[in-house]
């Protein structure tokens, strides 16, 4: 028939023009996905520049002024890619989309995402650096026995971390999507299993101090990217897995 | 040629059979109307049909090839659930723009045309809209789409009757101009009788009926008149129903409205919802009393 209609060129549904839709599909609120975390990022950031000010001015050493508010960053991207799966996806799988596309289009979203707040991050921290913690010696954007290194090493300090929160809460709703409530709650049960028997393994084989002495001897690179990166590898194919039969 | 085909498909959760061995077989180009009660198993064989759901046992195909993962049959398809939320996140325009992404037949003059006459606000989130605006957002989504394999879960809920009449009427000449096949599940026959043109009945995970709406139109008729003379007549006739007031008896008979006619009874022919409500309350009394028997 020479009037049809769905003669979907086979280039259409290639795995990258697939996956690219995907990508463009998850950035129609591009503009809240970036800017919300940032936004909110700003504003802790200047309730921070308050509070260590006047703390600087009736405290003659306060010592160093950490102050973990980069945790919410990690928290709004985990949020988020747990909604992009338990929101976002049903609806993008009514639109003919494909499992395996969904989640290859947004792993590669989340990977850019958090490699482009790892560069914002890592030149905020160098003007951290430069202006002494914005002239009242905050660590903001330095988390803990951060050291100094070059901007590369330092973005992937950032990215590593950032992508394995991603990857582990994608993992999440998908087990949400397929298990349900009871899913997250025997995850959550087992993880608590999991860090119980650890916590009575080192204090029965009184190990705390070599568990200790592994954070500190461990370059800085290795502890907050690499081994990072190696259970997000793990919580992408798992999800992957998990939400392959999943029904929507 | 077929562009669905369900070949035995059985799909079970725990001890609830939700389709039990249905087969059928939808044509390329055509609006079929999927009817049956709350529960009979029609949203379960369309997500079974996009590989949203697994069967349990049999083959369900798409365009000649089974669904699962197959971005190249999926690819032609767009499943409007009745069911379906849009991300909170989400305002409307959100929803329509990542549509319009997917689809490479997407008409945005038509779906604008769409946002105008439901009258849908396309800043608003998604949480924020009534249960109209958000069936609205999927009507539109289905229709400017154009997806050659359109799915309707009953896409109406909370639409008022100005709403629906819209939607069937912008269904119908869309169709015309871009023909595609089209699946329509509903509960309100009437409003879509002029519209279907192939039935598929579905009741307790069985296909009942899977005809032409045409043939199903002539299929029926009611029979009414005083009661000796209604009896007489319908004797060696299959019985879908019977209402008895006084002397006056009114059944529902399988088959045509006859040639001759007794001058004492009243012939009339079935409307399309009476035909499937009849046929649906005949499978229910009719397998109970199997059970009663069994039992």
């Amino acid at each position: 028939m020479s009037t049809r209609i769905d003669t979907v060129r086979s280039t259409d549904t290639a795995l990258p023009n697939r996956v690219l839709t995907v990508i463009r599909m998850n950035s129609v609120d591009s503009v809240n996905r970036v800017g919300g975390p940032w936004l909110i990022l700003a504003a802790i950031f200047v309730v921070n520049l308050a509070i260590w000010w006047a703390i600087r001015a009736n405290v003659d050493d306060p010592g160093a002024g950490t102050t973990g508010a980069l945790s919410a960053l990690f928290i709004i991207v985990g949020s988020m890619y747990l909604v992009t799966m338990t929101q976002v996806m049903p609806f993008a799988i009514s639109l003919g989309l494909t499992r395996r596309h969904f989640y290859l289009g947004v792993s590669v979203l989340l990977a850019l995402e958090t490699l482009l707040h790892a560069v914002v991050l890592t030149a905020m921290l160098g003007i951290e650096r430069m202006t002494g913690g914005w002239g009242v010696g905050t660590n903001f954007f330095s988390m803990t026995f951060m050291p100094e290194q070059g901007p590369v090493l330092q973005v992937l300090t950032y990215w590593g971390p950032l992508l394995t929160f991603g990857f582990v809460f994608l993992a999440l709703g998908a087990v949400f999507r397929r298990w349900g409530q009871i899913g997250i709650w025997t995850i959550a049960l087992a993880l608590l299993l999991v860090v119980g028997a650890i916590v009575f393994a080192l204090t029965w084989q009184s190990a705390w101090p070599a568990f200790g002495r592994f954070f500190v001897e461990t370059p800085v690179p290795l502890l907050l990217a690499g081994y990072p990166l190696i259970l997000g590898a793990v919580a992408a194919v798992g999800g992957y897995l998990v939400i392959r039969r999943a029904r929507l | 040629m077929s562009v669905i085909a369900m070949h035995g498909v059985t799909k079970r959760y725990g001890d609830v059979t939700a389709l039990d061995d249905v087969s059928f077989a939808l044509d390329e180009n055509r609006i079929h109307g999927l009817l049956g009660r709350n529960g009979a198993g029609k949203t379960t064989a369309m997500q079974i049909l996009t590989a949203q759901n697994f069967a349990t046992s049999g083959r369900a195909e798409i365009f000649g090839e089974q669904p699962y993962e197959n971005a190249r049959v999926l690819a032609r398809t767009c499943f409007i659930r009745e069911s379906l939320r849009y991300p909170d996140e989400y305002k409307v325009r959100h929803a329509l723009k990542a549509a319009a992404m997917v689809y490479p037949h997407w008409d945005q003059g038509f779906a604008d045309q769409l946002v105008e006459e439901f009258a849908l606000p396309l800043t608003r989130s998604s949480k924020k809209l009534s249960r109209g605006q958000q069936s609205a957002i999927g009507v539109i989504i289905g229709l400017a789409s154009r997806a050659p394999l359109t799915f309707f879960d009953e896409p109406y809920l909370g639409l008022d009757a100005v709403a629906r009449q819209i939607f069937y009427d912008r269904l119908l000449a869309d169709f015309a101009e871009h023909p595609r096949t089209v699946v329509l599940s509903t509960h309100l026959i009437d409003e879509v009788s002029d519209l279907i043109e192939h039935v598929v009945l579905i009741d307790q995970g069985r296909v009942l009926i899977d005809e032409d709406a045409d043939a199903l139109r002539g299929r029926a008729v009611s029979v009414t008149g005083p009661a000796d003379s209604v009896e007489r007549f319908a004797r060696g006739h299959t019985e879908l129903h019977r209402e008895q007031l006084g002397g006056f008896l009114r059944v529902t008979l399988s088959g045509a409205v006859p040639e001759t006619r007794e001058p004492s009874l009243q012939f009339e022919p079935v409307s399309l919802q009476q035909l499937v409500v009849r046929t649906t309350q005949r499978n229910v009394s009719g397998s109970r009393t199997d059970r009663e028997v069994l039992s």
